[in-house]
């Protein structure tokens, strides 16, 4: 059961966490916390409807990757309207195409190297991030969040969930101009759950049991249980498919000769120095969320290997990169820059919170509701993040499917001091000595643990600290590297932290709160039973509203204290044009064009 | 010679003995060549203003250190803010004043562990001689291989990062040289004739030390120790840049330098002011520790 779908081992999350994207999907948060990765939405009619490929909302680009962002509000995905949703709609693409220059060079960073380009041996986020742009995937997750064909022509999902059937395109030709067939995609899956291959990406698959090849275009998934974050999962890197071809002759050096049938296709890679990707000119992109429904305009892409992220900003002044992740500090000054054009993504899918260690004083239900009503996001979010974070009362990232601000708002705990004073009263809490409340003789103290090497969550905390201070609450903070505090969260060796997480689909709730919690400090049998019914309901305007419940549960318990959703801020040469997001956060570079 | 005095009786002076020189001099002549030169006198005023600053800190600062004002946060220097707000509206001058304490308190920490471990060890070694200082040397000579800061790395990453933990790690990593100093005077010493007389009187061995050894290597312990003061302040700052020494919201000086890294273009003052702070302090205990070893020098050469 959904049980074992989520089954992704923490260690990989870590895995996951540690690396930086450098251009993808969400970078972690500075000392590398947020584990990322995928999933997402879940699929389409729960009858055997075929969905045809269609996309989703074309929304053109432009409205995407917002330019300048003032501070404000973010937008608010719309992810309910689901279902319905897969409905036609003219591919978004003429907007730019015309226009579009060809040709030139982009220049990149990566702060991490990837540890292998292929799909079934790595997920690492850095590696993940190439690889979306070496292999296209069966889905991608549209604006919508909603899954949509790409690869696959339409899917048909058998009554029970438990099969869905894939209709591949036809005259797909990989960058070593073998055919992608049905074939290919089931080499490509069993590669994956083939225990020979010790695949990481294996957890991705949850209940995939086998994959049958139905006729040379038709490929059958078999579950053991339905299992709803498949979409997302096969959306991302490690759903990539590869050439069956390469990968027998190549072996185990497929990783560093990777084969796919994605946009770019791999020139070289200098070890510990760049990696460079090149156009595929036979490319014809079935995606319908961008605007480029061909080749690349770009001829290649060079990612330089720059681990520090103060050396990428340079590197972007000094003219060496086209595009760099820039400190939410430094942005207004580059903004004003003519020279610089500022790209935010606002529907990231990651979240910033506090959570606690399973004991007193925090198994007290009124201090877990008081804290999150003392928390003054607005500040916070001004204050840390300089207005470029949206805050956030949900415990589920703005950008995932399923985020509703109503939610947070009628079952969450938005800033009131008032509330929280009550709260504590009625809980049992007296004053103190030194205005430290107390309860049953016990003063309300404990220490915030809080990952090193990020700016906004030290500020962020140093603001709670004060506040919390102000109704009696004394918290100290201590900054610790997150190689360290894992272990000790883990081991119930804290009192409470602040955590910043990354995952591009619901299930993101069952990955953190189900028993036993990504830190092992949660374990509540209804809670379990709800994210269950999530994560195995396929039918995306169900399994909306069973992730509603969840959010709702997880609110009225005040497992943790939703902070915000803190965007991705990119700075880009203003001759860079096109530089958007997909709804996981994998940059579009199929539709940059470079002018003069 | 610093101890003939100079006064009137020229070159002809008689010489005086180590006897009456030492029933002469002490704390006046010391002092008066202390503060003979420039660097001595600024090193001297720039640390009593120091500590003056950290006793009047709470009385003097306007604001709370660690009061938090939004709406005005990054406001530059003004007749408010002295030094302007911080990132969360925290008075930057309040801040600096009540640094002051910290650092001294660090100086003061921090070296006297370095000076109970190293100056004990150092005179075990030196008094007993043999296996003993063969073991306790080698040990040091490790401990003196690493890089002191590396070193105190090394311990704040076992005993975890707080303000206490970064100056009993800046303590113990300074520890070795004074050990080793020590040892070496003490090597000395240990052959004069009244430490002699007194193993002849039956003197117990900790009784030597303390009443004979000591007094008579004390002199090179105080001028490491001076210098070392701006060593431990430097790197307990070091310490709390890197995350690893004062947690927030502590007014520390280098974890101030760190939180204002970010807006080193927009907001300078926010490193400019304890940066100065942390060069000023740095600068006096340095020129105080000259001036204090140049005054010494003489007993110095004297071995």
């Amino acid at each position: 059961m959904p049980a074992k779908s989520v089954s992704i081992s923490r260690r990989q999350l870590l895995a996951l966490t540690a690396s930086l994207a450098g251009g993808a999907i969400l970078t972690a948060c500075g000392g590398g916390s947020s584990p990322t990765a995928t999933t997402a939405a879940s699929k389409a009619p729960a009858t055997a409807l075929a969905n045809t490929p269609v996309t989703a909302g074309g929304t053109p680009l432009t409205t995407f990757s917002t330019p300048v962002p003032a501070t404000a509000a973010p937008a608010a995905p719309a992810t309910s309207q689901a279902a319905g949703s897969a409905t036609t709609g003219t591919p978004a693409a003429s907007v730019s195409t015309q226009t579009a220059a060809t040709g030139g060079t982009l220049h990149l960073a990566t702060g991490t190297e990837p540890d292998a380009l292929d799909p079934a041996k790595t997920i690492q986020l850095a590696a993940d991030s190439f690889n979306d742009n070496l292999y296209d995937r069966l889905v991608f997750i549209g604006r919508d969040r909603l899954p949509h064909p790409w690869l696959s022509e339409k899917w048909d999902i058998s009554s029970d969930g438990k099969q869905i059937t894939f209709t591949i395109r036809k005259g797909i030709k990989f960058h070593d101009g073998t055919d992608l067939d049905g074939a290919a995609v089931k080499f490509s899956f069993d590669r994956i759950l083939d225990p020979a291959t010790a695949s990481p990406a294996k957890a991705q698959m949850g209940t995939l049991q086998s994959v049958d090849l139905v006729d040379p275009n038709t490929v059958r998934f078999n579950f053991t249980d339905p299992y709803a974050p498949f979409f997302t999962n096969i959306s991302l890197g490690y759903g990539g498919i590869v050439s069956p071809t390469a990968v027998k002759k190549f072996g185990a050096n497929f990783g560093h000769n990777p084969v796919g049938s994605g946009p770019f296709k791999l020139k070289e890679w200098a070890t510990g120095q760049k990696i460079t990707l090149e156009r595929y000119a036979e490319y014809k992109n079935f995606r319908t969320d961008g605007a480029n429904t061909g080749p690349a305009y770009l001829d290649t892409i060079e990612f330089k290997i720059i681990a520090d992220a103060a050396t990428r900003l340079a590197a972007l002044q000094s003219g060496e990169l086209d595009v760099s992740d820039v400190d939410v500090h430094q942005v207004d000054k580059i903004k004003n820059d003519p020279k610089y054009q500022i790209v935010i993504w606002k529907d990231a899918t990651d979240m910033d919170f506090l959570e606690y260690a399973n004991k007193a004083p925090f198994t007290d239900l009124a201090l877990r509701q008081a804290i999150a009503y003392s928390i003054d996001r607005d500040s916070i979010v001004k204050s840390a993040w300089n207005g470029y974070a949206t805050a956030n009362l949900n415990p589920q990232p703005v950008g995932v499917a399923g985020w509703d601000a109503t939610i947070g708002k009628q079952y969450g705990y938005p800033f009131d001091l008032d509330k929280a004073k009550k709260t504590l009263a009625a809980g049992g809490y007296t004053p103190g000595p030194n205005g430290v409340l107390q309860k049953d003789g016990k003063p309300v103290a404990f220490t915030l643990l809080v990952y090193s090497g990020s700016d906004p969550a030290k500020t962020a905390s140093e603001i709670i600290q004060a506040t919390l201070q102000s109704i009696g609450i004394k918290m100290d903070i201590q900054i610790v590297e997150f190689g360290s505090e894992l272990p000790q969260l883990n081991a119930g060796k804290f009192d409470a932290d602040w955590m910043r997480w990354t995952w591009p689909d619901p299930v993101i709730e069952s990955l953190l709160f189900k028993t036993p919690g990504w830190t092992h400090q949660l374990s509540d049998p209804d809670l379990d039973k709800l994210a269950a019914v999530a994560d195995a309901t396929l039918d995306p305007e169900k399994r909306i509203a069973a992730n509603h419940e969840v959010q709702k549960y997880i609110l009225q318990k005040a497992y943790i204290a939703p902070i915000a959703t803190d965007w991705i801020v990119r700075a880009a040469r203003s001759n860079v044009k096109g530089y958007q997001w997909d709804a996981i956060g994998y940059p579009h570079y199929v539709d940059i064009s470079l002018t003069k | 010679m610093v101890y003939v005095r100079e006064t009137t009786q020229g070159s002809a002076a008689i010489p005086v003995t180590e006897q009456r020189w030492r029933q002469r001099s002490g704390a006046r002549d010391f002092g008066r060549a202390l503060f003979r030169a420039a660097p001595g006198r600024i090193g001297g005023c720039i640390i009593l203003g120091l500590i003056v600053i950290a006793l009047l800190a709470p009385i003097v600062a306007p604001y709370s250190p660690v009061k938090i004002d939004i709406p005005n946060r990054l406001t530059g220097p003004s007749a408010h803010h002295l030094f302007g707000t911080d990132d969360i509206g925290r008075d930057v001058f309040s801040r600096v004043l009540s640094g002051s304490r910290i650092s001294l308190r660090v100086g003061l920490v921090s070296v006297s562990i370095a000076l109970a471990i190293g100056v004990t060890l150092g005179m075990i070694a030196g008094f007993y001689g043999g296996i003993v200082d063969l073991i306790v040397m080698r040990v040091v000579d490790i401990m003196l291989a690493f890089p002191g800061f590396l070193l105190a790395l090394a311990i704040v990453a076992m005993l975890g990062p707080s303000l206490t933990n970064a100056m009993i790690a800046v303590g113990i990593g300074g520890a070795s040289g004074f050990a080793r100093l020590v040892r070496g005077s003490v090597l000395s010493v240990k052959e004069k004739d009244y430490v002699t007389a007194a193993h002849v009187i039956g003197a117990t061995n900790g009784r030597i030390m303390s009443k004979a050894v000591l007094p008579n290597v004390l002199a090179p312990i105080v001028v490491l120790a001076t210098l070392e003061f701006p060593v431990a302040i430097l790197a307990a700052a070091s310490l709390s840049f890197l995350g690893l020494g004062a947690q927030p919201p502590s007014p520390e000086w280098g974890s101030m330098l760190v939180s204002g890294r970010t807006y080193i273009t927009t907001a300078p003052w926010l490193i400019n002011f304890p940066g100065l702070a942390i060069f000023i302090t740095v600068l006096g205990f340095n020129l105080f520790g000259n001036a204090v070893r140049d005054a010494m020098d003489p007993r110095l050469r004297q071995r």
